[in-house]
């Protein structure tokens, strides 16, 4: 299983990698394999699990989805234009067969947020989403993007309105714009996941949940509840879900015929 | 651009009026990529331009990862 990408770095051997990924598939035979095990435990005083190739492409979407503007170091970020080429790679990726995507996200640029949805959603390829912690605004309607979502009986989801600070010049013509930013999230979340519309907005209008706003703040069980998402449950239920569904897909399709 | 986060806004652009990356173009292994560079031999990944499409699922080429520059004699 390969990850997707994250800011933290652990240096190696000058070489370096995110540290929650897996190291690139050795291209070497066993008994080199062998013997750059052995380097690592002299000059490291560690070893590498031996890594086995996996049919499933795991993705996280951490801290604040960045978009059109590079933000501030303080923020944890997932960079949107590394993880559309991943996913193109994913869907093309032959001995991909099934995408999970893990969420822990404060929200972040509506439109790289809907960009990164939009890919899910028309992957071909089984997708499993799994909200761990939290998967707030923008997060939503990633987490609601996949044939099948998961939530942590302690996550929680944030549903409020799309809101701004500053100047404001033109008020009509502003409210009409961000009213319509809200529509294409809204619209998006009542499409790909079973919450009504008139529900979705009642949580979003809702008084006295989140401070300093308005909106609610959804928990796992609840999101289950009012239909937004599948299932509460955890990576084990991730993965045994993605399995059935990539068994499913290879039953229903035999023969994989390459394109000429 | 709009932002639909939960932490309020001023936290997220903190210090945004400060930043001041040196970014410049390079082209390693046929990926062209931006990097921002970490004193004079380092820099750090920020975004692949242009890569196979393989490559953008390898870990070594991830935004954020280090790269290292040897220094040469010009002349060479």
């Amino acid at each position: 299983m390969r990850m997707g990408i994250l800011g933290s770095i652990q240096e190696k051997e000058g070489l370096s990698v995110p540290f929650v990924s897996e190291q690139a598939p050795p291209e070497v035979g066993p008994d080199h394999r062998r013997s750059a095990a052995t380097d690592n435990i002299q000059q490291l005083g560690q070893i590498n699990v031996p890594t086995m190739e996996s049919n499933i492409f795991c993705l996280s979407v951490i801290g604040q989805v960045e978009g059109h503007m590079i933000l501030p170091p303080q923020n944890k970020t997932t960079k949107y234009e590394h993880l559309i080429p991943q996913l193109v790679a994913a869907e093309q990726n032959p001995r991909i067969e099934g995408v999970l995507i893990i969420l822990n996200t404060v929200g972040g640029d509506v439109e790289a947020g809907l960009a990164i949805a939009e890919m899910i959603a028309s992957l071909s390829k089984p997708t499993v989403t799994l909200v761990l912690g939290g998967g707030h605004s923008i997060g939503v309607p990633i987490a609601v993007s996949a044939d099948h979502s998961i939530i942590a009986e302690s996550a929680t989801m944030t549903i409020h309105p799309i809101r701004m600070t500053g100047l404001v010049i033109s008020v009509p013509q502003t409210f009409e714009y961000l009213d319509k930013m809200q529509e294409r999230v809204n619209r998006f979340i009542v499409t790909h996941s079973r919450i009504s519309e008139e529900k979705l907005k009642e949580l979003l209008f809702k008084t006295g949940e989140v401070p300093r706003d308005i909106g609610a703040t959804v928990g796992g069980p609840d999101a289950v509840r009012y239909g937004l998402i599948h299932q509460v449950g955890g990576i084990g239920d991730a993965i045994r879900e993605l399995n059935r569904r990539m068994e499913e897909r290879r039953a229903g399709r035999p023969m994989e015929v390459p394109l000429q | 651009m709009t932002l639909y986060t939960v932490l309020p806004l001023e936290h997220v652009l903190a210090g945004v009026e400060e930043m001041d990356y040196a970014f410049e173009d390079v082209v390693i292994n046929g990926i062209s990529m931006q990097v921002e560079f970490l004193g004079a031999t380092r820099a750090r990944i920020v975004r692949l331009y242009s890569a196979d499409l393989a490559d953008y699922l390898n870990p070594r080429y991830s935004p954020g990862s280090i790269i290292r520059y040897q220094p040469v004699r010009e002349s060479d």
